[in-house]
């Protein structure tokens, strides 16, 4: 078993892993003790080598151990000077020996400073360390972005960037990226929803092209234009610098390149899509073939399967070849016989547009009407092999 | 049968009615460790026992904090650059910890503070402290300002459970976190009992219960409808975010508000065991902002109440005005923003948290435009 199996903690006597993590510090005498290598900020701050009579001072002082060791945050106490108070946590005396483990672990990363006072007016002893980062075994990355085609419409909608891990909920926007090719950033190409659109999981993150800049004529589009232009081609990057749900950063960064073609101003057409029936007491997969990349999530849930009596088919649905095809496995064998499939009219293109409605449609006369239909009906029959 | 009834009634009101010693109040306290999952909400009661509204394990503790010197001074209370100095005591960068909550003990003035280490760049006008990370540590601020943790691993304590509290990973609220976090949004105690707003799991979400105080196995559950002026509609699932009772021509209410952000009055006696209630909307104070506080104080010998704001200044509502105000029952016309209740917006900024201190302050927790985050003490009676 290789030293960084992700096993490991399991695997090994605790005593092995437990190691302490030791930091000679400026000093000879204060130095911190690291927590183990997984929670490195679960550490303390001990003192060896007390002079006698420096410690018989204190105890006939009776002076508070608070007084005389104090642990910061480096970067505060500097800023801040005395206007803070130091770390609260629990003193011990064995000996010469001075111990103290603060009630809230370190932050690893940070740096601390501690300081111990001398004698008489002198300054206190000062010295620094700062705490590790903890080893983690596993890290969260992007594993997927869809649509994961190279080309599509300079219209482009939605992006969706699924994630092997939770990742955490501020500051995305910050550590994603899109360039043109001269590498030139796309300057707020997305909408920057606060909060962001996560699905439950916090896995998938739906990133949209600014609405406004993608619609014609609308404030934003006459001001900035659209994100996106036909004949050009981008590069999107997520930084490594992205946390996952356990303020980590990614175990990699993510970059993908696209180019863009014509904007698509025509709505699916249902009457263009090929339908594969399956055969007769088979689990084959019934398939619909798409002429254009369709919006990966909306048609996950865009289609139904209903038997000769109206009632829903169990089965799974796979989409295949970039979005351009959707397999449908059932859970039993096919009857023979007649089917219907509903094909939600909310299913969309990559530009947004629906089976009625385009998404860049100028309002007529103050609202828009939504046309009523929900779902077109495609029959088809399935048949024993001839 | 009736007379009987009646008396038992008569008994159950009468209860409420003397106040109980501190050791009445206690009797039934343990010592040992309060597991306080999540510090949601905190207020004070009689004697200086503290309330800690749970949302995350749907229980309410009551805390003897053994904090029971009494303290009539009207001296103002100051802590400048309170993130600062809770940075430095928790050992962490000053944007790595969020107040959640603040209550000053009556009997003592000492200040009290539900903090977490969080990313506190996290909170906005929308995202709560409760939104993003539970708050496990409670700050007393002593008199010279510096910080203690009180330690909750060997306390007097007495604890209930909230009934029909929301389950977890139900679902989401607009803020991208748990209902649950909502479970218990504020609580207010008065005169025996307690007064619990939050989300449950019935299909009214919004909740609003009575418990007894000391705690026994009685609860009222009543859900609750508001009209929303800005959103134009009826709402059952939206909590009150802050609510106190208060007496308006003799009859005892509860005030409280929402998100975005009505305020109303709920009749006690409407709030009966299964009974859902309408609440009367008094005010609409615009949308885009979270009512957090509320709070009843004498300014300058006239009475007021004050309500702070995520992302509004002070609130003052000249109570006289209460009885009179019209029930607010149609939607906002285009571009108003508040209506109803006549209000003040009073001049300073910033404020979050607002409790009473004495006779002559207010305690506020005030963002100040340098970005310091203050216990800042807002004058009210000058001798």
């Amino acid at each position: 078993m290789g030293l960084n199996s992700p096993n490991l903690k399991n695997r090994v006597p605790i005593c092995l892993i437990l190691f302490l993590l030791q930091m000679p510090l400026q000093g000879q005498d204060i130095r911190f003790q690291a927590g183990d290598s997984l929670n490195p900020g679960n550490g303390f701050v001990e003192v060896r080598g007390l002079r006698t009579e420096q410690l018989s001072k204190w105890q006939e002082q009776n002076s508070d151990w608070k007084t005389v060791l104090k642990v910061f945050p480096k970067e505060l106490r500097l800023e801040k000077k005395d206007s803070i108070q130091p770390m609260l946590g629990m003193y011990t005396l064995e000996g010469s020996l001075l111990c103290f483990r603060p009630r809230f672990s370190f932050r690893e990363g940070l740096e601390y400073v501690v300081e111990l006072a001398e004698s008489g007016n002198n300054a206190p002893l000062s010295v620094s360390f700062t705490v590790p980062q903890a080893s983690r075994q596993t890290s969260v990355f992007v594993e997927a972005l869809y649509p994961d085609t190279g080309r599509v419409p300079a219209n482009l909608l939605k992006l969706y960037l699924h994630f092997s891990g939770p990742v955490g909920l501020g500051n995305i926007y910050e550590h994603i990226h899109l360039l043109d090719e001269n590498g030139v950033e796309v300057e707020k190409p997305f909408l920057e929803l606060e909060p962001a659109l996560w699905d439950k999981q916090h896995r998938r993150l739906t990133l949209w092209f600014d609405p406004g800049r993608i619609k014609t004529d609308l404030q934003p589009n006459l001001a900035k234009g659209a994100p996106l232009l036909p004949g050009r081609c981008y590069k999107l990057l997520v930084s490594e610098n992205l946390r996952d749900a356990f303020a980590q950063p990614l175990a990699h960064g993510f970059e993908k390149n696209f180019c863009c073609f014509e904007a698509d101003r025509s709505k699916p057409d249902p009457a263009d899509w090929q339908v594969f029936s399956p055969q007769a007491q088979t689990l084959d997969a019934l398939t619909v073939r798409f002429p254009e990349v369709m919006d990966k999530t909306g048609l996950e849930n865009g289609i139904s399967v209903l038997d000769a009596h109206d009632q829903p088919v169990a089965g799974k649905v796979l989409i295949a070849r970039a979005a351009t095809q959707w397999d449908f496995f059932p859970e039993a064998p096919w009857e023979a016989g007649d089917y219907q499939l509903l094909l939600y009219s909310r299913m969309e293109d990559l530009a947004g547009n629906n089976l009625i409605r385009l998404f860049d449609t100028p309002l007529q006369g103050g609202a828009a009407q939504m046309p009523a239909q929900e779902a077109f009906v495609v029959r088809f029959r399935v048949v024993h092999k001839k | 049968m009736k007379h009987f009834t009646f008396l038992l009634f008569f008994l159950f009101m009468a209860r409420s009615s003397f106040a109980l010693t501190y050791e009445e109040l206690t009797r039934n306290f343990v010592t040992g460790k309060a597991d306080v999952q999540s510090m949601s909400v905190l207020s004070f009661g009689p004697e200086g026992i503290l309330f800690i509204g749970d949302s995350k394990a749907g229980k309410i503790f009551a805390l003897d904090l053994n904090d029971r010197v009494k303290n009539n001074g009207h001296e103002p209370f100051k802590v400048l650059d309170i993130e600062s100095k809770l940075a430095g005591a928790l050992g962490v960068g000053v944007k790595e910890v969020v107040i959640h909550d603040l209550a000053v003990n009556p009997f003592s003035q000492a200040v009290y503070l539900a903090v977490s280490r969080a990313d506190a760049m996290r909170v906005s006008r929308f995202i709560l402290p409760n939104d993003i990370a539970y708050a496990t540590i409670l700050i007393k601020v002593k008199s010279d300002g510096s910080l203690e943790e009180v330690p909750l691993d060997n306390i007097r304590y007495s604890v209930t459970d909230v009934p029909k509290v929301i389950e977890t990973g139900k679902q989401k609220n607009f803020r991208g976190s748990d209902d649950r976090t909502d479970a218990i949004t504020d609580l207010s105690y008065d005169d025996g009992k307690l007064y619990v707003a939050g989300l449950s799991n019935e299909a009214f979400q919004s909740a609003l219960r009575i418990l007894n105080f000391p705690f026994d196995k009685e609860a009222v559950h009543s859900s609750i409808e508001v009209f929303h002026v800005a959103h134009e509609r009826w709402e059952t699932e939206a909590p009150i975010r802050t609510l106190f009772p208060y007496n308006v021509n003799g009859e005892k209410v509860l005030l409280a508000s929402f998100t975005c952000t009505p305020f109303v009055s709920i009749p006690l006696s409407a709030i009966q065991p299964g009974a859902h209630v309408k609440t009367k909307t008094l005010a609409e104070f615009g949308d885009g902002n979270l009512p957090i506080d509320i709070i009843a104080a004498e300014i300058r010998g006239k009475k007021y109440i004050l309500m702070s704001n995520s992302s509004k200044a002070l609130i003052r509502i000249d109570p006289e005005n209460l009885a009179g105000q019209k029930e607010l029952t149609e939607p906002r016309v285009s571009n108003q923003y508040t209506s109803g209740l006549p209000h003040d917006v009073l001049s300073n900024v910033g404020i979050s948290q607002l409790d009473n201190l004495n006779d002559h302050y207010v305690l506020a927790l005030q963002r100040q435009p340098n970005g310091s985050l203050d216990l800042w003490p807002i004058q009210i009676k000058w001798d």
